[in-house]
């Protein structure tokens, strides 16, 4: 099962920081205080978009066959995107 | 196909994908208009009159349309932050206008050719008309939303003044052409 | 509740049809080849005469509100609103027959004029009476509905 990493406390909505990183093979675990890149922040299906969109060279038109949509749509998604990167970024 | 592709096959068709199927599009129901007598003067009129040699009903489905479009890209270069394209526009507003072959198609059958005034068959017609049109008006929002990305307010009042731009444009146009 | 819609639909349907059956387009062999004749003569004769300048002296092939409504002068004032609006007139071609359905009193004889300013095609209307006279002529827009 692929588990989904939780973003937001479920109990005040605030965003939520990495505390904890811990290493299977050695077992070391390092504690404190990290914030989530940009884009963990960001929801799994836009994270997916991006890496599909690096994949197909950055290219709008090879992303909107691939995901079988037409240009606007896949364009529109990009901006949408690219608004909660901004606004992400203006929170930080 | 899904109900979600009747009103919104924008997500799936559009650019010059959308522009060819829709150039067939008006192509043939131009070519039908002609053959049953059926006046688009305007989206939002409807007249039958076997009257006119093909080039009026051409130019009549080509002003509804190139006008429309004109004024939703408009709408979408001032208001869109998008890189919005005019193939786009042209394209999924073509296509969002086949729904109205509907009428025309239904007066080949020889009792809807001539008819008297308020009699069923104007009634039934007229009907079909403002199905096909509601339908239309419906795939038209979807287009411009989709290929302006446009939302809320911004994407409501620029549509409605489009549309309505579009028509006075459009009725301008044929009175001065034909 | 769709058995509703299609009573109510049906209905609609029995009632708009019993509105409109006032009158009835006859078919090409059902229409009077002589009757048809008559109206055609007249409303060519009339337009013809009317856009040569000359004034169309009515015999007795219309009823005598029609000769007294139609007086040179009329004539005169008539095609000039014609052709200041859709040019002069050029043809005329039949296009259909509507009677009325009950009574058969009178029949309808629509045709189509062209006129050389207008690309749109005009109705030229000429309604007979029982008695094969001239009772009705007018000259209007085309539409494919009776109006």
């Amino acid at each position: 099962m692929n588990k989904r990493l939780p973003l937001k406390c479920p109990s005040c909505e605030n965003q939520l920081q990495v505390q904890q990183l811990h290493c299977e093979k050695c077992e070391t675990v390092v504690t404190g205080i990290y914030s989530l890149p940009v884009i963990s922040q960001l929801p799994i299906e836009d994270q997916r978009f991006i890496l599909d969109f690096v994949k197909a060279s950055g290219s709008l038109k090879i992303t909107a066959q691939n995901m079988k949509l037409s240009y606007p749509t896949v364009r529109n998604i990009l901006d949408d995107i690219i608004n909660r990167i901004n606004l992400l970024d203006t929170n930080e | 196909m899904n109900n979600r592709f009747l009103y919104n096959p924008f997500t799936k068709i559009a650019g010059i994908k959308s522009f060819i199927i829709g150039i067939a599009g008006l192509i043939i129901t131009t070519f039908i208009c002609f053959i049953t007598g059926t006046h688009f003067n305007g989206l939002l009129n409807i007249d039958f009159a076997k009257d006119s040699p093909f080039w009026v009903y051409l130019i009549e489905n080509l002003s509804n349309w190139i006008f429309i479009s004109i004024f939703l890209h408009l709408s979408g270069l001032i208001l869109s932050k998008s890189k919005i394209r005019v193939i786009d526009t042209l394209g999924t507003s073509l296509l969002a206008r086949i729904p109205l072959i509907i009428a025309p198609l239904t007066r080949t059958i020889p009792i809807f050719q001539s008819f008297i005034i308020q009699s069923w068959e104007m009634y039934f017609i007229t009907g079909l008309y403002l199905a096909s049109l509601i339908w239309t008006i419906i795939l038209l929002f979807n287009a411009f939303r989709i290929s302006c990305n446009l939302r809320y307010e911004k994407l409501i009042i620029s549509f409605i003044i489009s549309m309505l731009l579009s028509e006075v444009c459009t009725k301008l146009a044929l009175k001065f052409l034909i | 509740m769709k058995s509703l819609s299609l009573v109510l639909g049906i209905c609609l349907i029995v009632a708009f049809n019993a509105f409109s059956q006032d009158f009835k387009k006859l078919s090409d062999p059902e229409t009077d080849k002589n009757k048809l004749k008559i109206a055609q003569n007249f409303a060519s004769d009339f337009l013809t005469k009317l856009k040569n300048g000359e004034e169309y002296k009515f015999k007795d092939e219309a009823i005598d509100p029609i000769k007294n409504q139609f007086t040179a002068e009329t004539q005169k004032l008539v095609y000039q609103q014609l052709k200041t609006q859709f040019g002069d007139f050029q043809s005329l071609e039949y296009a259909e027959t509507w009677i009325q359905s009950n009574s058969k009193a009178i029949t309808i004889y629509r045709f189509k004029g062209e006129f050389d300013k207008s690309t749109k095609k005009l109705e030229i209307r000429v309604v007979l009476n029982e008695a094969d006279k001239i009772a009705g002529f007018w000259i209007k827009p085309w539409s494919d509905m009776l109006k």
